[in-house]
């Protein structure tokens, strides 16, 4: 299990990698303030239950709503910055060439999950606005919902399909 | 094909991409895919996948998560690790292998702000190593400390894979953390003592040094107050009912936020690296989530689980036994696997086995609770020991004159401390299991 690897290195890092690494710390960040959100919130909530006031209705399904979205964002970084985990004991003496072939097919394999993800998300988004779904005490569209957690998803296949080149351009060296 | 055979065939297909270097998630995902497809059809895949993703992450228990680890975040970047190393040393770094010991106390103590073993393995290394080098530890005993001292992050609650296994089993999170209690307080006497031994047989390794004067001692320990009162208020809260878990996770996130301002250690580049840090241990866990429940969801189509649950009810063999054989199949996975994506696969699939068994008269909400505490003490083992313990890798790649066979050398005692401590806890489930009785 690693979360640094062979690949990657500053050489390899030009111009579109660091337009790539800016949009995924913005989102990652992005993830961060709803997180914070959430945080503040269940506090306020809380604060404003101990004081006998009237705590924030339906305080629970904005957290649900929220960590979805939050956790969407943050997984652009995540792939980018190689946290998706890797089992490395197999392949740890293999050649660099090698190990950098793996890892592109890996990253490939990534892309295309998370764009399968993406794409039924999205085609969830349509069908929860064509039915009208809501939650139950805030009436908040569930649509709205899948639609805010697209973004990261897709994105998180686009860096992924740029990790795989970034791999594959480093096993030609 | 057997639902078995179809269910292991997946496994297979999982193991082999693992292998070939392919991320957990997407070796979990791809075979939990063609699998689903081929058992139901291609309309029944895609429509699943609809929600698939939304579905898991929309969960409001799996809100702690983030929270905690963006908690632990702030801990470390605000440096209470320093703090509470100072404390602990002040209390007993005088005696022989105090620092080490002292080491495992402040270990202990980060634990109960943060749920991560890599993240207190890490955090406390940066602190404690220099002074332990400094002293004229060896560095065999400084990073297996180090090393082994980490895992009672996730064994001290809150724990992040406690949670997960809370969640995957539907069991309440704050009986699992105060089950996690004893045993995590076990764990850590447990490693002071195997210190203490070691220390006594190889006294070079860990020389002992004068007392400080009483007041510097009574000053270091007074400034952990704060880390003292999150925990209490964070953990006692959940205990008492007054908060859900992810509420206590809010509050103790925040006041761990207002401590680490208060020490004007924690700046706005800090504040961004905590961000972007959770972002990448949240990230890494929902992945391992998003692949789990495909293979999972595929594996609950070829009803597997229900069969290997029937299986193994129907072998003559002695339940205690089996329990034993599971607990061995999850020394040797964690081998190589990390302990998140471990509980996330195997979890759906043991655990209806583990409920059908008879163990110790225990009824199934105990039974529950007790296996969780085990599972996690034998999965944590993984992380401490050869070829891959990831614990070891970090503490090791932060001291760079100690050859790596030396941390391996120096986690020995603590391994040793581990296995009597698994002993305990599977002779006495009433460890586990006497405070949630007492509280609840």
């Amino acid at each position: 299990m690693n979360h640094a690897s062979a690949t990657g290195s500053p050489a390899a890092r030009g111009l579109i990698y660091r337009i790539v690494d800016t949009l995924a710390m913005l989102s990652a960040l992005f993830g961060g303030v709803v997180l914070i959100a959430i945080a503040s919130m269940t506090c306020y909530s809380i604060a404003s239950r101990a004081l006998g006031y009237e705590p924030i209705l339906g305080d629970f399904e904005l957290v649900q709503v929220g960590l979805a979205v939050c956790v969407a964002a943050f997984l652009p970084w995540c792939q980018l910055h190689r946290g998706n985990i890797t089992v490395d004991f197999f392949t740890a003496r293999a050649s660099r060439h090698i190990r950098a072939r793996l890892e592109s097919f890996g990253a490939l394999l990534v892309a295309l999950m998370m764009a399968l993800v993406a794409w039924r998300t999205a085609a969830g988004a349509l069908s929860a606005f064509e039915t009208g779904e809501e939650t139950m005490i805030l009436g908040f569209p569930i649509w709205l919902s899948y639609a805010l957690m697209t973004p990261g998803l897709a994105m998180t296949a686009l860096v992924a399909l740029f990790g795989a080149w970034l791999s594959w351009q480093a096993s030609r060296r | 094909m057997s639902s078995i055979q179809i269910g292991l065939s997946l496994f297979a297909a999982m193991l082999a991409l693992m292998v070939l270097r392919v991320p957990i998630s997407v070796a979990m995902f791809a075979p939990g895919a063609v699998g689903f497809w081929l058992l139901a059809g291609e309309d029944a895949l895609l429509s699943h996948l609809k929600g698939h993703a939304f579905a898991r992450y929309s969960v409001y228990d799996l809100s702690v998560i983030p929270l905690f680890i963006l908690m632990g975040q702030f801990a470390t970047q605000g440096g209470l690790s320093r703090a509470l190393f100072r404390a602990a040393n002040a209390l007993v770094g005088h005696l022989r292998g105090g620092m080490a010991m002292a080491s495992v106390i402040a270990c202990a103590m980060f634990g109960s702000v943060c749920g991560s073993s890599i993240a207190t393995a890490a955090t406390m290394s940066q602190v404690a190593m220099p002074e332990m080098r400094r002293f004229g530890y060896s560095g065999r005993i400084t990073t297996g400390t180090l090393a082994a001292g980490g895992t009672l992050g996730i064994l001290i609650p809150p724990s992040v894979p406690l949670v997960v296994y809370a969640i995957l089993a539907e069991q309440n999170i704050a009986k699992l953390f105060l089950a996690a209690l004893i045993p995590g307080l076990i764990a850590a006497t447990g490693y002071c003592i195997a210190v203490a031994i070691y220390a006594r047989l190889h006294p070079q390794d860990g020389p002992g040094h004068a007392k400080p004067p009483a007041r510097e001692r009574l000053r270091a320990v007074a400034e952990i107050w704060p880390i003292v009162a999150i925990f209490v208020i964070v953990l006692g809260g959940i205990y008492a009912g007054i908060f859900t878990p992810t509420e206590g996770a809010a509050v103790g996130t925040a006041a761990t936020f207002v401590a680490a301002l208060a020490r004007r250690e924690l700046g706005r580049s800090g504040i961004y690296q905590s961000l972007l840090g959770t972002a990448t241990t949240t990230g890494m866990i929902f992945f391992i989530f998003l692949g789990a429940d495909m293979l999972n969801s595929a594996l609950a189509l070829s009803q597997m689980p229900a069969q290997l649950a029937e299986s193994v009810g129907q072998l003559a063999w002695s339940p205690l036994l089996i329990l034993c054989c599971i607990l061995l199949f999850y020394i040797v996975m964690g081998f190589f696997m990390d302990e998140l994506s471990l509980i996330i696969l195997t979890i759906p699939v043991i655990f209806p086995t583990v409920m059908g068994l008879e163990l110790w008269g225990l009824d199934p909400a105990d039974k529950a609770i007790w296996f969780g505490i085990l599972m996690l003490t034998v999965v944590e083992i993984g992380l401490i020991s050869p070829p891959v313990g990831l614990n070891v890798y970090v503490t090791n790649s932060l001291a760079r004159d100690v050859p790596l066979m030396e941390t391996y050398r120096g986690i020995v005692p603590f391994l040793l401390s581990d296995a009597v401590r698994i002993a305990l806890l599977f002779l006495l489930p009433s460890l586990s299991l006497y405070l949630v009785s007492v509280v609840f």
